[in-house]
């Protein structure tokens, strides 16, 4: 079928230095992200951004790179006021950008 | 305010954590009194964090050969053992404005609560930031909160004897790490009351009893009818599902 790209998925875990664990799996077309889901037993209040997180990376071109997709988290994050412990939003920009090699 | 104090008891791992959720919420709405609470697990349980995935750190045909409770927690923070009778679990929960409005100092002063019960069986006890207090430089007590509808609650465990191989057979960090080696290495990093003082299960809660209420204004209480109403949907319909536990 013309148009149909391969998804391919992509895994990157970290343990945060002095702080948590972080995994990510996600699923790409090549050009863009199709599905984030990051695991791990790391805080962040308000609970529910990580699930906007998640949502809000569906459909992020991969050619942004790490920097955008730190855009992205730290976008969604301020819209929550949220506070992350034990890790970072640079945590999981590094982790989408690993998880795509 | 007045504090309600409830007594230990053991309920299943849903109705454990939706005691901790119905609670929150009649708190939240002013129904109920802030509340602390310390309890047990019948049957023992493995929880996870709320973002945390069973498959990646449960192992879930284990834990159903020998009757484990399998729960997903709404807060974050890892995967724990409960132990039937290993361990003391805690929960206090508060209007927000009764606790510092900065989480680290939050799960500073109430893990300060758990380090005056270990001072009071004679036992010194360090905060280690995130949420963990050790004894000598090893965990004997892990924590984690969530602030949701105005209302902090934290819970969190007081080791008191240890099982590390029914631990390392169900939870997947450890199942990694089976060697004689790595049980050494475990030795090294966790502890329970029982490795420091002998000192009988009562007197551990008596301890953590007085330090949890010190300087408070308290009474005994039980779970009003509401709360019991809302425990029951609770533990039925989140805790108990498997589309909650599963969820991740």
């Amino acid at each position: 079928m013309t148009g149909q790209r391969e998804l391919r998925q992509g895994f990157a875990e970290r343990k945060v230095k002095g702080g948590k664990l972080v995994r990510v799996r996600l699923i790409h077309d090549g050009e863009m992200i199709r599905s984030v889901r990051i695991t791990g037993d790391f805080l962040l209040h308000p609970e529910e951004t990580l699930v906007d997180i998640e949502m809000g990376l569906f459909g992020i071109p991969l050619d942004g790179g790490r920097d955008f997709f730190l855009e992205v988290v730290n976008g969604i994050a301020a819209e929550r006021n949220a506070q992350f412990i034990g890790f970072s939003a640079e945590d999981i920009a590094d982790l989408l950008e690993e998880a795509l090699i | 305010m007045k504090w309600r104090l409830m007594d230990f008891e053991r309920r299943t791992a849903s109705v454990n954590m939706a005691i901790d959720e119905a609670v929150s919420i009649a708190v939240g709405r002013g129904e109920s009194p802030p509340t602390i609470r310390f309890y047990g697990w019948e049957p023992s349980a493995v929880s996870i964090g709320c973002f945390q995935s069973v498959q990646e750190e449960v192992d879930v045909e284990v834990c159903r050969e020998i009757g484990l409770d399998i729960v997903r927690r709404r807060t974050g923070a890892g995967a724990v053992y409960h132990d039937r009778n290993g361990e003391i679990t805690y929960s206090v929960i508060c209007p927000l404005d009764m606790v510092e409005n900065d989480i680290s100092a939050s799960y500073c002063t109430i893990c300060g609560w758990i380090i005056d019960a270990l001072d009071l069986l004679g036992l010194q006890g360090q905060f280690h930031p995130i949420n963990d207090v050790l004894v000598r430089g090893r965990k004997i007590s892990g924590s984690a909160q969530t602030r949701r509808g105005g209302v902090l609650l934290m819970h969190g465990t007081l080791l008191y004897d240890l099982d590390p191989g029914t631990m390392f057979s169900v939870l997947k960090v450890g199942k990694e790490k089976l060697s004689d080696k790595d049980i050494m290495e475990f030795d090294e990093r966790v502890t329970c009351i029982l490795n420091e003082i002998e000192v009988p299960w009562h007197l551990v809660l008596r301890a953590l009893r007085v330090a949890f209420t010190c300087e408070k204004d308290w009474e005994m209480g039980t779970l009003s009818k509401n709360e019991m109403v809302q425990v029951h949907k609770l533990a039925v319909e989140r805790y108990g599902s498997d589309e909650w536990t599963y969820s991740r």
